[in-house]
């Protein structure tokens, strides 16, 4: 059994195979109304075969057979190819950055819209909600947070997180330059951590795919971080334009650490902020 | 003529006409000098002699005389004697005069003086000697004679020196023309002399500066920078020839150097040229990092350049064998300039194989066309050339031309292509690059998501293991259970209503069992605070005030709690009756005035006219609402004023409904207030807006809960107004009819309804996982605590230990590494940052550096406000933080944090 399985780590993808895939992506989309089409191929294609060997299937097809007839299936490659990896205070240097350019110009504007692309499970924007807190722009700020992925959106909405991950978060925000202790925000609730409701009070949480939907808001600032590495260039360039759409004149855009704008047509409209964490700043025009 | 013979000549002819005027006045003065000399010394001489002469012979006469006069005729010898003198000294004056006279005249007269004078001195002498004869003649006649002869000689004398005088005047007067002569030939010479001498310098002058013009004019002829320099033509061999001749010398280095200078210039320009056109270039691929924009940039800039009409740039496609174009300047497309082209097809393939440029000068026809609008026409020149990188072909450019290329063009494009490759090359590696980082990215979040997937199988697994077995033990049990559970349920049943009766009960005794101890426990301790035998020092007076306090305390909070729990079993009993709002309000006032006194506030009541004078509710309740509500305003007011403001309810709203038939007591202070998002949680049971003010503060947070369920109870409602930092008014609604209409019961409930919803919720979570919880995950670990103020290791160690915490303490830093080695099994450290001996930082620091306890938690208990502290506390190693005064519900949160596993 095991030597039918494709060997998910060699390089090489034969001309069936990615039409196979393109298939499954295809029906995909047909069926479901979810386009991982321009998603970047090698991630879909080993998230693909992770499914595969998980159910013991042997080819892409006889994946796409299970998919097309089983919602279930579905669902579960859905989870597949929506990777959730996430943390409070990721790259605290991020929030760093963050915390000494922006939230300073942020104390001019009346009020803040901050939108979160790709929040998955929330943990980003309660770093938000208690950076902004702690800058005293909280209440004047709206965090809209969305994932293309409704189960995790009902997660964020619960604002628990496993109590596991909290020794690591905690340094992430001392390393972030948080100015309260961290215990302050949260209480032990069994094995999960319950985040202060008034964090929540100024998330929007909902759902929003970057690939489908069109921009909902205008924004003063922009996080999208580690999201768009899942995304051919096409479609970089197309959730580029959204994000250059929603965002309001001098508005900042977030990407994460191993993305950059340097890359696409919009370089030119950005101005760096800080180019260690990508951090950008819409130039007026 | 040379201008040293010259100068030499001329010079010497003045001085040799002043030298022939010296010597011709020289000569003259002394000729002059010798006349006068001989005016002087020889007429003088003469005339002198000649006097001498007349003066003896007048002598002579005298002595004549004296004998002719004399009585005896006798002869005196005296007188002869004296004439005797007088001959010879006549006679050398004669002689002398004979020798110098040399006139003639002068001569035959003084020989007539001669011969008068013999003949005289012949007189003389017969007188003298001749006595006889002249006696005979008679004396007297001999004397005539004498005066005869003497008379002819004086005059005879007188002859010569008169001519002697007039020589005199003729030697002056000859003396006197000399001079003038003399004047005059000095006068003429020397204006002689100064009309040569002026001649000559002229002469010398005008010749050495014409020489020297024509040298200077030719020198100022030169013009700096152009090819050639004048020359001077020499005329003359002399010193100005000389420097004629240096100067023509001079010239021709210059030329020479200009020469020189001009062609290091224009190898300079062409080398700058180059260069620039280079940067340039390099300038314009910099930002690039698409490199069919550059491709396009590039043979744009390099086709206007070097004036090329047309221009492609292929590059090596993904096909090893293929060259694609890339980009064109002027491109026409007629077949010729094609899209891909095979390595070694062609001139740009062969160009591409050897990798070796190819120029062509003679284009046939039907090449290609350089067109315009107006038409088209041959290039004449084309340069293919390859573009490679350490000899690996990358692409290939041509270009083509009307003129043929020069040197320092085609040296342009061979560089320029080198550049291109770096840049195409740089471009490639670059977009490689990327896409690694964001493949590595990606696959990093793939495996965490992985890893994270297989954890939670794992678990999965695990519990369904569990389950599994625990559902076998559990299906044969169960049948036992069932049996067992419906007889404990029967039981149950009767027990429930036990304890039902049993819970009243324990209330009812609780109030006095628990408030008897106490209050003589309170009063006990107030008698020691008093120390009346004076047996107490200040230390345990100040324990025993602290005991005292925290008795009140307890007794409060007992109060607290039991009508809280009265209220909520619904045992709760109103009294209600007539009511003076007065009586209450003046009693109040009279409770609080001396808090205000105490706390230095301003306290005011106030009460509006149209408040009704009776209200019919309960007395008590009431007061106690009123009360709670202003001790809360005292507590959290530390200066600025508090007041109590009655009045009737028809400006006041509440949610949009007005409260029209409603009294109101509004409790406004000045004091910290409460922030928006917490007007909610204030009312909930043992709650405070912020968490940690409890410890400033004190108090239970009991207060508004008992006062909020007291005024529902009442049919009325407590609303909270605050903004923080400036004060906060809660205002107790009562309804004044006397008994609560319909109306009035629906609206309360609803607002009662709306509130619950918002706050019960994460009470009852709280109660559920403090049951659970505290027991599960907090009891058996062991804690030390380490801080000097015992106050603080006393207040910890009771939470803790309530928690079932084994508490081990120590007072400083040392105290506190000497016990973690000691005792091992310490899960965590709560270490305080002010200590004696060793403080925190340094103990942290310590601890950390010992191997065991590199992971060990150690929380540091820092001061409320610095930041930098908390920093500081990471730094030394501390795993978390918390500030002081801890609050008990965050601590408890963060020890679970720090002590999962």
């Amino acid at each position: 059994m095991e030597q039918l399985y494709q060997p998910v780590e060699t390089n090489e993808c034969s001309k069936l195979e990615k039409l196979e895939i393109e298939l499954l992506l295809e029906g995909i989309y047909r069926h479901y109304g979810l386009d991982f089409r321009n998603y970047n191929f090698s991630s879909v294609r080993r998230r693909i075969w992770h499914r595969i060997q998980l159910e013991k299937l042997t080819s892409v097809t006889s994946l796409l057979d299970r998919v097309l007839r089983e919602p279930q299936m579905m669902d579960k490659l859905f989870s597949d190819l929506s990777i959730n990896v996430t943390e409070m205070f990721r790259d605290p240097d991020f929030f760093k950055a963050f915390r000494m350019r922006v939230a300073p110009v942020l104390k001019e504007v009346p009020i803040i819209r901050i939108w979160h692309a790709g929040c998955s499970t929330g943990e980003e924007a309660y770093s938000m909600a208690i950076l902004l807190h702690e800058e005293g722009l909280l209440k004047k700020a709206k965090i809209y947070a969305t994932d293309m992925n409704e189960r995790v959106i009902m997660k964020a909405k619960l604002g628990r997180f496993p109590l596991n991950k909290m020794q690591g978060y905690t340094s992430n925000y001392v390393a972030s330059g948080g100015k309260q202790a961290f215990s302050e925000y949260y209480k032990v609730v069994s094995e999960e951590v319950e985040f202060h409701p008034f964090l929540r009070e100024n998330i929007i949480f909902a759902q929003h795919n970057l690939v489908t939907d069109s921009s909902f808001n205008e924004f003063h600032v922009i996080i999208c971080r580690n999201v768009m590495i899942y995304f051919d260039r096409d479609l970089q360039d197309r959730v580029h334009h959204l994000m250059f759409e929603s965002l309001a004149p001098s508005g900042f855009l977030g990407l994460g650490n191993r993305e950059s704008i340097s890359y696409t047509k919009f370089n030119q409209f950005y101005q760096e902020i800080d180019s260690n964490e990508k951090i950008y700043q819409k130039m007026k025009l | 003529m040379k201008l040293r013979t010259l100068l030499y000549s001329g010079f010497g002819i003045v001085i040799g006409v002043m030298l022939l005027i010296l010597m011709i006045a020289m000569g003259m003065s002394r000729e002059q000098n010798e006349r006068m000399n001989e005016l002087v010394q020889d007429r003088y001489e003469k005339i002198k002699m000649a006097n001498v002469i007349r003066t003896e012979i007048g002598k002579i006469g005298r002595e004549l005389n004296e004998l002719a006069y004399s009585q005896d005729g006798v002869i005196d010898i005296e007188n002869i004697k004296d004439i005797e003198k007088s001959y010879p000294k006549i006679n050398n004056s004669i002689d002398s005069l004979k020798q110098v006279i040399k006139v003639k005249e002068a001569k035959e007269t003084l020989l007539v003086t001669s011969e008068k004078f013999q003949e005289y001195k012949a007189v003389v002498n017969s007188i003298i000697t001749l006595d006889s004869e002249v006696r005979e003649k008679g004396l007297q006649q001999s004397l005539q004679l004498a005066e005869q002869k003497r008379e002819q000689l004086v005059t005879s004398i007188e002859n010569l020196i008169s001519i002697q005088e007039t020589i005199m005047d003729e030697t002056i007067k000859e003396t006197e023309d000399m001079y003038v002569r003399t004047l005059q030939i000095i006068i003429i010479t020397t204006i002689l002399g100064v009309v040569m001498g002026l001649g000559l310098a002229l002469f010398v002058i005008r010749t050495i500066s014409t020489r020297l013009n024509r040298v200077k004019n030719v020198m100022k002829q030169i013009e700096y920078g152009t090819e050639t320099y004048p020359k001077i033509d020499i005329i003359h061999k002399d010193e100005v020839g000389e420097i004629s001749l240096a100067f023509n010398e001079m010239s021709s280095a210059l030329e020479q150097h200009e020469k020189i200078e001009r062609e290091l210039m224009e190898s300079m320009e062409r080398e700058n040229w180059l260069k620039t056109r280079l940067s340039e270039l390099a300038t314009m691929s910099q930002g690039s990092l698409d490199s069919e924009e550059l491709g396009t940039k590039f043979i744009y800039s390099i086709s206007r350049m070097v004036e090329a009409n047309y221009a492609m740039l292929y590059t090596k496609g993904k096909k090893e064998n293929q060259l694609s174009k890339l980009a064109s300047y002027a491109f026409v497309d007629k077949g010729i300039g094609r899209d891909r082209i095979t390595i070694g097809e062609g001139l740009v393939g062969q160009c591409a194989l050897d990798g070796q440029p190819i120029l062509i000068e003679q284009v046939p026809d039907n090449y290609i066309k350089i067109a315009s609008g107006l038409g088209e026409t041959n290039p004449s020149a084309i340069f293919i050339l390859p573009i490679l990188i350490e000899g690996e072909l990358v692409g290939v450019m041509e270009l083509a031309k009307l003129t043929s290329f020069t040197p320092e063009q085609l040296s342009l494009i061979e560089q320029a292509a080198v550049q291109l490759g770096i840049t195409l090359n740089r471009i490639e590696k670059h977009m490689q690059i990327q896409e690694l980082l964001e493949e590595s990215q990606t696959l990093n979040e793939e495996l965490q998501t992985q890893s994270e997937e297989l954890q939670t199988q794992q678990e999965e697994l695990r519990t369904m293991n569990d389950e599994l077995e625990a559902q076998y033990h559990s299906s044969e049990q169960k049948t036992k259970e069932l049996e067992k559970i419906q007889s404990e349920l029967v039981t149950k049943n009767e027990e429930v209503i036990q304890s039902s009766k049993y819970k009243s009960e324990f209330l009812a005794n609780m109030s006095h069992e628990l408030r008897t101890p106490l209050n003589s426990l309170i009063i006990l301790a107030q008698m020691l605070t008093e120390n009346k035998e004076g047996n107490l020092d200040e230390k345990q007076i100040e324990y025993a005030k602290t005991i005292h306090s925290s008795g009140n305390d307890l007794l409060n909070l007992i109060n607290d709690i039991l009508d809280l729990s009265k209220i909520e079993s619904g045992k709760m009993e109103l009294h209600q009756g007539e009511v003076v709002v007065n009586d209450i309000l003046s009693y109040t006032e009279r409770q609080f005035t001396h808090v205000a006194k105490k706390k230095n506030l301003e306290f005011s009541v106030s009460v509006s006219d149209d408040v009704p004078s009776i209200l019919y509710t309960d007395e008590q309740r009431l007061y106690q609402i009123i009360k709670n509500l202003l001790s809360n305003a005292f507590k959290f007011t530390e200066k600025g004023s508090v007041q109590l403001v009655v009045g009737k309810a028809s400006h006041g709203k509440k949610k949009g409904t007005a409260f029209t038939d409603h009294i109101m007591f509004s409790v406004i202070d000045t004091g910290i207030g409460i922030d928006q998002t917490k007007h909610t949680i204030v009312f909930d049971a043992f709650r405070q807006a912020d968490g940690t003010t409890s410890r400033k503060y004190g108090g239970t947070g009991l207060g508004l809960s008992i006062s909020r369920e007291l005024a529902r109870m009442l049919h009325g409602v407590i609303e909270v107004d605050s903004v923080e930092g400036e004060g906060s008014t809660f205002t107790l609604y009562l309804p004044m009819t006397e008994i609560a209409t319909e109306e009035n019961l629906y609206f309360t409930q609803e607002v009662a309804g709306s509130i619950e919803k918002t706050e019960e919720k994460p009470g009852q979570d709280l109660q559920l996982y403090s049951k659970q919880e505290e027991v599960n995950s907090l009891a058996g670990k062991k804690i030390m605590v380490v801080d000097d103020d015992m106050r603080n290791i006393f207040a910890l160690t009771s939470a803790l230990e309530g928690a079932e915490v084994n508490v081990v303490f120590s007072e400083n830093g040392k105290e506190a590494i000497d016990m973690l080695v000691s005792q091992p099994d310490i899960d965590l450290v709560l270490m305080d940052i002010m200590m004696p001996e060793m403080d925190g930082y340094e103990a942290m620091q310590n601890i950390r550096s010992m191997q065991p306890y590199e992971s060990l938690p150690i929380i540091a208990l820092t001061a409320k406000a610095m930041m930098h502290d908390r920093q500081k506390c990471i730094d030394a190693g501390a795993s978390d933080y918390i500030s002081k005064p801890v609050n008990l519900e965050q601590l408890f949160s963060l020890l679970k944090v720090w002590l999962h596993k």
